[in-house]
């Protein structure tokens, strides 16, 4: 790959200007990427003293009542549609197995996973009563929710699951701290014990 | 064919105590909370320095199996205030069994934040570097801005040591309330700094709880002294206790024949756990010295048998074998 100096630190312009077009770097960037940009990567088009979270504060308040916004995931920002308009999207295009849908089996995996990861296959199976079908943890993985994770200390070493950053992503979490309380969910009723 | 093995020969060895008059309880005021840190954090500085070199009748305490093993404590503490449930024995296993190119999932990662803040070396040059790589890149960028107000405040006002921490933790709670422990990690660094230790230990990282990390600054230092008596305290004894076992697995060592032997043990003296199959075969972690998977299998038995080093984990596979 050819190294293109990129002129980050834009001295000949005015401040005004300057920090104008790095905002508009940063946009293009953001919509450029279909992933998460890491605040490394943003920092790489704007001056070495510029803050990336100042930039892309202001690039916010630019998108203010328009159809897109930037969210953050675990370090990295990524420019999407917003919420509101997912009816419109759907409703133009077929979007067919491309989205994020999950039947509710499916999310019951995932969350099982999220909250004991790392847990196996036959660990996941203790917790549903059955086998998990491969071909659902396949879409899983095709999905990019989840990863392999350390091995399980079981005959013949399977593999565990963990979730992963486009998990965050598709759920809206900033990290695995933002999953819903264990403790609340239980006082809730909504799950029972820990099973391991 | 196997023999009894012969008494062991005992070095009686001598570890400076924690006197009954930091460990007995006292009124919960500021005042006897800022004495019992600082005599507890003395103690455990003498345990640290190590001055077995000078007064040959100490045992020499083996510091990175104290720092590893705090740093899984530290590891549990804080997947516990992220509202985790993973246990030390859960950890060990995220952490020991990931082979190379497995994420290593919650409970390992946070285990290996840990382990990464206790092998900064405080006064070589890439200290902040290396303890930016232990936190968030949000957090790693406010780092620099937050040590300058963190040691102003310390030397302008004359905060102690735990002062000094405690000023870290509630800069980056207040920043990031959801980074419990990077505000730990940098916490425990902050305090070590201050103190002129030359590597942190996981000591704050043990035992603040949620609502301290959330109270008022005044409350938060209080918190933080409450935190380094404990942390110190358990620091102390595990330090006693690991020296103690240290020695014996030292005395043994010249038992034992089997080639690579030596470098074997310094390994159990530094790691928390090994993993024989990975760890010991086929090469010793750490050495160019080959062992096969037999070999080093019998090598663990015959050191359990010993009664120097315990399996770990109460399973028929997959053991874990530790100073402990």
């Amino acid at each position: 790959m050819r190294d293109t100096q990129l002129d980050t630190e834009l001295e000949d312009l005015l401040p005004e200007l300057r920090w104008r077009t790095w905002i508009g770097r940063i946009e293009a960037v953001l919509f450029a990427s279909s992933k998460p940009v890491s605040r490394e990567a943003l920092q790489k088009v704007v001056g070495q003293a510029a803050s990336v979270d100042v930039l892309i504060e202001d690039l916010r308040l630019d998108l203010a009542g328009r159809a897109f916004e930037i969210t953050s995931v675990a370090d990295a920002w990524i420019m999407r549609t917003r919420k509101q308009y997912a009816d419109a999207i759907r409703a133009a295009a077929d979007l067919g197995d491309q989205g994020v849908a999950f039947t509710e089996y499916e999310m019951a995996v995932l969350a099982t996973i999220a909250y004991h990861q790392p847990i196996s296959r036959a660990e996941l199976k203790e917790v549903f009563g059955k086998d998990i079908n491969r071909d659902l943890i396949g879409r899983l993985y095709a999905k990019d929710l989840i990863a392999t994770g350390p091995r399980s200390p079981k005959r013949g070493a399977p593999y565990t699951y963990v979730t992963t950053q486009g998990f965050l992503l598709a759920f809206d979490l900033h990290s695995l701290r933002d999953l819903p309380d264990m403790e609340m969910l239980e006082d809730a009723g909504l799950v029972g014990e820990d099973a391991g | 064919m196997k023999k009894a093995a012969p008494p062991m020969e005992t070095h009686p060895i001598y570890l400076p105590p924690l006197p009954g008059w930091v460990t007995q309880n006292h009124s919960k005021t500021s005042e006897t909370e800022q004495f019992l840190s600082g005599a507890s954090l003395a103690i455990l500085h003498v345990v640290l320095v190590n001055p077995s070199d000078a007064l040959p009748s100490q045992g020499t305490l083996p510091a990175e199996l104290l720092r590893n093993r705090l740093a899984l404590r530290a590891a549990e503490a804080c997947l516990k205030l992220e509202g985790r449930r993973d246990s030390e024995a859960d950890i060990r296993d995220a952490y020991y069994l990931a082979r190379a190119g497995d994420d290593l999932g919650p409970a390992g990662e946070m285990y290996v934040r840990w382990r990464k803040l206790s092998a900064v070396v405080l006064k070589r040059k890439d200290w902040l570097p290396r303890l930016k790589g232990c936190v968030s890149e949000g957090v790693a960028q406010e780092l620099p801005e937050w040590i300058d107000t963190t040691m102003d405040q310390g030397a302008g006002q004359g905060g102690s040591p735990v002062a000094q921490a405690s000023k870290m933790v509630e800069l980056v709670m207040a920043a990031f309330p959801r980074e419990e422990a990077a505000a730990l990690i940098c916490g425990d660094l902050i305090l070590a700094r201050a103190l002129g230790w030359s590597q942190p230990v996981p000591l704050l990282g043990l035992h603040l709880k949620r609502r301290a990390l959330l109270a008022s600054p005044d409350e938060l230092v209080l918190a933080c002294h409450q935190a380094t008596t404990s942390g110190a305290q358990d620091a102390v004894r595990l330090g006693h206790d690991l020296t103690r076992r240290a020695q014996r697995l030292r005395e043994v060592a010249p038992k034992l024949r089997a080639k690579g032997s030596d470098q074997a043990v310094a390994l159990f003296l530094r790691e928390d756990a090994v993993l024989p199959s990975t760890m010991l075969a086929p090469r010793i972690q750490g050495t160019s010295i080959p062992m096969t998977s037999r070999a080093a299998r019998r090598l663990c038995d015959r050191l359990v048998e010993l009664g120097v080093v315990r399996e770990l984990t109460g399973r028929s596979t997959f053991r874990l074998y530790g100073v402990a």
